[in-house]
């Protein structure tokens, strides 16, 4: 149907989604059923919990913060990993547990003491897998991004499609058994008018706000961000309560979801830890915060798409997929960002549970005196020129 | 690249992945395209979250999942119409160039028609939100009469009426033929 082309051709179109958000999006929709919980619920499945710790793999709990008085454990630090395998461990070689190194790792990072520069860049590799021709085969597509901030807040994003092929030679075989039929980016009709592959989209901010998930702080804001866990937590929930007021509409189902402390918590610490300066003792406060969340569960010489091992934090979300942070162990700086699948699912056919199925790897991350190289004439305003 | 879900099986929780990875992006867009990113993102975000929970209530029988996405989307968007006309005002007054990046030859003959982003965007603000949901529904999603039907729980001549209004009302204050 052809009606109305003019205003498809003409009006602006959208950029490409900000890293993470696809993502988030999902996990936000697919998380299990969660409760919204009266007051009491939360005591009952903390309590339940604590009773019926079951570990799999090589995990480990660690120290729940705020909630140790409520569930009479006291917040002491229990070890509770089984067989740890080959590969992902609770114990690294030296015979120190997951949550242990985890300790050194945020002791470290509080320490640290960053020298002011004028820009914090993260560059990240960014790959999806999903699967093509109803399953036939898998493809990876793979693209990147470069975030930048300056002492006034975010300055823009650089999104860089590289391109798409099929995940494995197996799939490869089954791409040409299949006819090498042309393999799209995100646009599903194969024009991928976003960001076309070989280039990128320049996307200049003009809020001067960080916006993790629902939260948006002012630079100073971020800056101040308390550097106890559970104080962070708190500021977290509250900030978030505080926006969700503003945008809650009538007409949501009653009881219907909304999202878990957890979910805010992760959300929210993530991309504190992935995306922007956060000073490194808030750093380390998140990394703490993050890794007592009751379904996450700590293990070591976890390696991510890139190959590079590190301090996993793997948080289960109920559903096929779960989400976990790779840490670089002597910097306390994040590796990856990840989803992972828990066990096979119909529309990523052929990657077996433990498969990524998303990945953002962290290239690089601090400050820097380098500058973005906006192209000329792309500005926030008028946003000319910004394909490159 | 997609695969697109059996429409029966949404009401299972693990094929409702399949619904979102075959119609995210594109919800998303048609979204942003009307409201500011910032809040497109999270409206695209709620009309998964709506359908999810209604999935049970989606009858396969009376129409396809894909209007039925843009319906709850749509719904969303009416709840920001302030949103949605401030940004046609602002774009009226200072639209991207022309010749902005995605805008071919067929887009440069249109402007040397007359049809800029400034002036489309005063003319859609003008229109009754009725007019605007279908032909946008048209335009950016490209959704058949049936399928803006099923999407707005209007009848077919509903549609058919809205969009030739539209049509006239556009020539009018544009110009040409849209």
């Amino acid at each position: 149907m052809d009606d109305f082309k003019i205003i498809d051709d003409v009006m602006p179109d959208v950029p490409f989604p900000a890293a993470g958000t696809v993502a988030e999006a999902r996990a936000r929709v697919f998380r299990p059923r969660r409760r919204r919980s009266p007051a009491w619920a939360g005591i009952v499945t903390v309590a339940a919990s604590a009773a019926t710790v079951t570990v799999i793999g090589a995990a480990v709990a660690v120290p729940r913060l705020g909630d140790g008085a409520r569930n009479g454990t006291g917040g002491g630090v229990t070890v509770a990993a089984t067989d740890p395998g080959p590969g992902p461990s609770a114990r690294s070689s030296a015979g120190v547990s997951a949550g242990g190194v985890l300790d050194a790792v945020a002791d470290r990072l509080a320490r640290r003491e960053e020298r002011g520069r004028a820009n914090w860049r993260v560059e990240m590799d960014r790959f999806a897998r999903s699967s093509f021709d109803g399953g036939a085969f898998l493809v990876e597509d793979r693209g990147r991004e470069v975030h930048w901030a300056g002492p006034d807040g975010p300055i823009a994003t650089e999104a860089s499609a590289i391109g798409a092929e099929p995940l494995t030679a197996a799939d490869r075989a089954a791409w040409e058994k299949a006819g090498s039929p042309r393999i799209c980016g995100t646009d599903s009709n194969c024009e991928n008018d976003q960001i076309p592959y070989g280039r990128t989209r320049y996307i200049p901010v003009s809020s001067g706000d960080y916006q993790l998930s629902s939260v948006r702080l002012s630079p100073r804001e971020l800056r101040r961000l308390p550097q106890d866990p559970a104080e962070l937590k708190a500021e977290i929930m509250s900030r978030w309560a505080a926006a969700l007021k503003g945008i809650e509409n009538s007409d949501a189902p009653a009881g219907g979801d909304v999202p878990s402390d957890g979910d805010i918590v992760w959300w929210v610490g993530t991309r504190l830890l992935t995306e922007v300066p956060a000073t490194p003792p808030v750093r380390a406060a998140a990394l703490r915060m993050l890794s007592a969340l009751p379904d996450v569960r700590v293990a070591d010489d976890v390696r991510d798409v890139g190959g590079r091992a590190g301090l996993a934090l793997t948080r289960d979300t109920g559903g096929p997929y779960a989400e976990r942070i790779v840490i670089d162990r002597a910097t306390g700086d994040p590796l990856a960002l990840e989803e992972v699948l828990t066990a096979p699912v119909p529309d990523l056919k052929g990657l077996p549970a433990g498969g990524v199925a998303f990945s953002r790897l962290v290239r690089r991350i601090g400050w820097t005196d380098d500058a973005p190289a906006l192209p000329e004439g792309c500005t926030p305003r008028a946003k000319k020129e910004c394909l490159r | 690249m997609i695969t697109v879900p059996d429409e029966a099986s949404i009401a299972d929780p693990e094929r409702f992945g399949a619904v979102f990875d075959a119609h995210y992006e594109e919800i998303r867009r048609y979204i942003g395209r009307r409201l500011d990113l910032d809040i497109a993102e999270d409206l695209a975000a709620d009309t998964f979250l709506i359908a999810f929970r209604r999935r049970d209530r989606f009858d396969p029988a009376r129409g396809a999942v894909r209007p039925w996405l843009y319906g709850i989307a749509t719904n969303l968007i009416g709840r920001h119409r302030r949103a949605e006309l401030r940004r046609y005002r602002i774009l009226a007054k200072a639209g991207p160039d022309p010749d902005d990046d995605g805008h071919d030859q067929r887009v440069a003959d249109r402007v040397t028609a007359g049809v800029t982003v400034g002036r489309l965007s005063g003319a859609l603000a003008r229109l009754s939100r009725g007019e605007r949901d279908t032909i946008l529904l048209s335009a950016y999603g490209g959704l058949t009469y049936e399928e803006i039907a099923e999407a707005l729980g209007v009848a077919y001549g509903t549609v058919a009426s809205r969009l030739s209004r539209a049509r006239t009302k556009l020539r009018g204050w544009l110009g040409v033929e849209i």
